[in-house]
């Protein structure tokens, strides 16, 4: 077995067979991590505590309660909350939590006796397109350490990538898994908002984040999502009933793409290579037919008016009072501000300016309520379009991942999300899968109905 | 002079062991309680009354100096230009619906809150008894 192109299937089956243990596993997942993650800093800390996951999975092997990821290795980022465990959100203002409970997502990984290898880097309070803007430092691409792994999952999708593990649990909030993913070469899942409980995920803008998978390939990315979808008992946001796959009277087999995509600055390499998987599919027996879609070059004002307005609602509650950074001040405001001040990075602190100054007496109307009906605007568009193909596909980034500090501007850095923020300013399902194409990986990016996930899987294993 | 204790942060501020007892205040903390009312208990009287994005700084509650704050509000300044493209989008028509929702769920909070009481407490900056303690707001 080469351990570092296995997929979690294929693990299954040599676990079920007895072929190996889920220790063994861990070992070739920590032989890797320790070759190869001194270069790429994909992890920020490996966890003693999975040789105990690992010895409860090889006893529910042996008593033959095997389940899809009984024994299988798996990273998560460094905001979703695992009891006991330290959660920072890569944030100074964090260092040293101990998470007291289990994210729903976590728990069900515990239900199937997964083993969670450790927790993976990611921008700050996951508030980025890069994975450069960590208490801990940048995490590096496997493919060329000289560049950034995207973000903000970039962690997650370069323990996946460097094969340490075969899958990893992300947030996506504007693109933070689908963009890292593209610039990895591995598969990442936006799945539809409200399909898998946001119950431990750290916060950042709650309209918008949904836990998702990362994987080696489209199999394994299902599998998973599989397993973390279902409704949450907890105080959340998810949804109870799901609606049969696609909506009725869509055509099958339908690709739409956007009519905005000449101007919204792609290379002409990902052109290209866009254009070769186009082809590749039409030779599937894909129709392919041009969209009309205005709206979404607006995305970027709509989504850092909302992002930001929700952030600055979330973070509020980081005063140094009751856990995390405290600094002291001459009085309970002192304390509140240098605590924040300190805490915080550049980035976080500019966007809860932004969301504080949208969220402001006198600019609400001209910016929040404003974006508020363009977001819903964009809604309307999406799914009128979504009435006449099955899908929706773009590239999902510009151009392959950027040299690290190439991007210093803020404004420039948000760009990089330009075709990513519309499915989450929708809550429509997307996912990125690599295009077969030379250098360094692209992602094509497919956008379906309201619970198309599994249209969106079938679309991705065609593009292989 | 008797006053009651508003619901102001009771979470986090430890007042005394039993937070629903009136308590008295001096005629100058009056003062001060009484002019946070009248400005809607809002934080703008921190901000200060400064316009545009150095008052959105302080309702942030960040505290930066001279050489921070005229770099932040520059950035800021660049953001709010980029996003009022948002005046562009025609939008009016658009009837709100509900999107996405549960609408199924029953409205009860499931979160065991006493079940994590301790681990929390004990990460606090400072804690006492099973409250966060912090510094004096009154």
């Amino acid at each position: 077995m080469q351990y570092e192109e296995t997929t979690a299937r294929d693990m299954r089956g040599l676990l079920d067979t007895g072929k190996v243990s889920a220790a063994d596993l861990l070992r070739e997942a920590r032989r890797v991590i320790a070759e190869k993650d001194g270069a790429v800093k994909a992890f920020v800390e490996v966890f003693a505590s999975a040789d105990e996951d690992a010895m409860r999975a090889d006893t529910m092997l042996k008593d033959g309660q095997m389940m899809p990821f009984t024994g299988i290795p798996i990273a998560i980022k460094d905001n979703i909350c695992i009891s006991s465990q330290c959660v920072t959100a890569a944030s100074k203002m964090l260092e040293g939590f101990v998470s007291p409970y289990d994210a729903t997502v976590i728990a069900h990984l515990r239900e199937q006796g997964a083993v969670l290898v450790g927790r993976t880097n990611l921008d700050e309070f996951a508030m980025g397109s890069s994975t450069e803007r960590s208490m801990y430092g940048t995490t590096y691409n496997p493919h060329d350490t000289t560049r950034v792994s995207g973000g903000s999952s970039g962690g997650s999708a370069a323990a996946v990538a460097m094969g340490a593990v075969p899958l990893a649990l992300g947030s996506d909030t504007g693109g933070s898994i689908r963009q890292p993913a593209s610039f990895c070469g591995v598969v990442g899942l936006k799945p539809t908002y409200g399909t898998v409980s946001r119950h431990g995920l750290i916060a950042l803008g709650s309209s918008l984040d949904v836990i998702g998978p990362l994987g080696r390939d489209v199999d394994d990315v299902q599998l998973l999502f599989e397993v973390l979808r279902g409704e949450s008992t907890q105080y959340d946001s998810t949804v109870g009933v799901f609606a049969e796959v696609g909506q009725a009277g869509v055509p099958e087999k339908v690709i739409g793409v956007p009519d905005t995509l000449s101007s919204v600055g792609l290379s002409e390499e990902t052109l290209r290579a866009f254009s070769i998987t186009l082809d590749r599919m039409k030779e599937k027996g894909y129709i392919v037919r041009e969209v009309s879609l205005p709206i979404m070059e607006k995305a970027g004002a709509i989504y850092y008016i909302i992002q930001p307005a929700e952030a600055s609602s979330n973070l509020a509650r980081f005063d140094g009072v009751r856990y995390g950074h405290h600094e002291d001040g001459a009085d309970v405001w002192g304390d509140y501000m240098q605590t924040r001040s300190g805490g915080f990075g550049e980035e976080v602190s500019r966007r809860i300016v932004v969301g504080s100054y949208v969220l402001s007496a006198g600019y609400y109307d001209a910016y929040y309520k404003k974006a508020v009906a363009a977001r819903r605007a964009m809604r309307q568009a999406f799914l009128e379009v979504l009435q006449d193909v099955s899908v929706l596909a773009m590239p999902t980034t510009l151009d392959v991942a950027f040299v690290e500090g190439a991007i210093q501007d803020p404004i420039a850095m948000y760009a990089e999300d330009r075709l990513t923020l519309q499915a989450n300013l929708t809550g429509l399902p997307a996912i990125s899968v690599p295009m077969l194409v030379d250098g360094l990986p692209r992602g094509v990016q497919f956008v379906g109905g309201y619970n198309s996930e599994p249209v969106l899987f079938s679309c991705a294993r065609d593009v292989a | 002079m008797c006053f009651p204790v508003c619901g102001m942060y009771v979470d986090t501020v430890l007042l005394s062991e039993n937070l629903t007892q009136s308590c008295t205040l001096s005629e100058r903390d009056f003062a001060v309680l009484w002019r946070y009312m009248e400005e809607d208990m809002s934080v703008d009287a921190v901000a200060g009354s400064e316009g545009g994005v150095e008052r959105a700084i302080g309702l942030a509650l960040l505290e930066k100096d001279a050489d921070a704050t005229a770099q932040l509000s520059s950035e800021v300044e660049n953001i709010l230009a980029f996003v009022s493209e948002v005046q562009s989008v025609e939008a009016g028509e658009v009837e709100q619906d509900g999107g996405a929702v549960n609408v199924f769920r029953d409205d009860v909070v499931t979160v065991e809150a006493e079940k994590y009481r301790e681990g929390m407490l004990a990460q606090a900056p400072a804690s006492f008894k099973r409250w966060f303690l912090s510094k004096k707001i009154l």
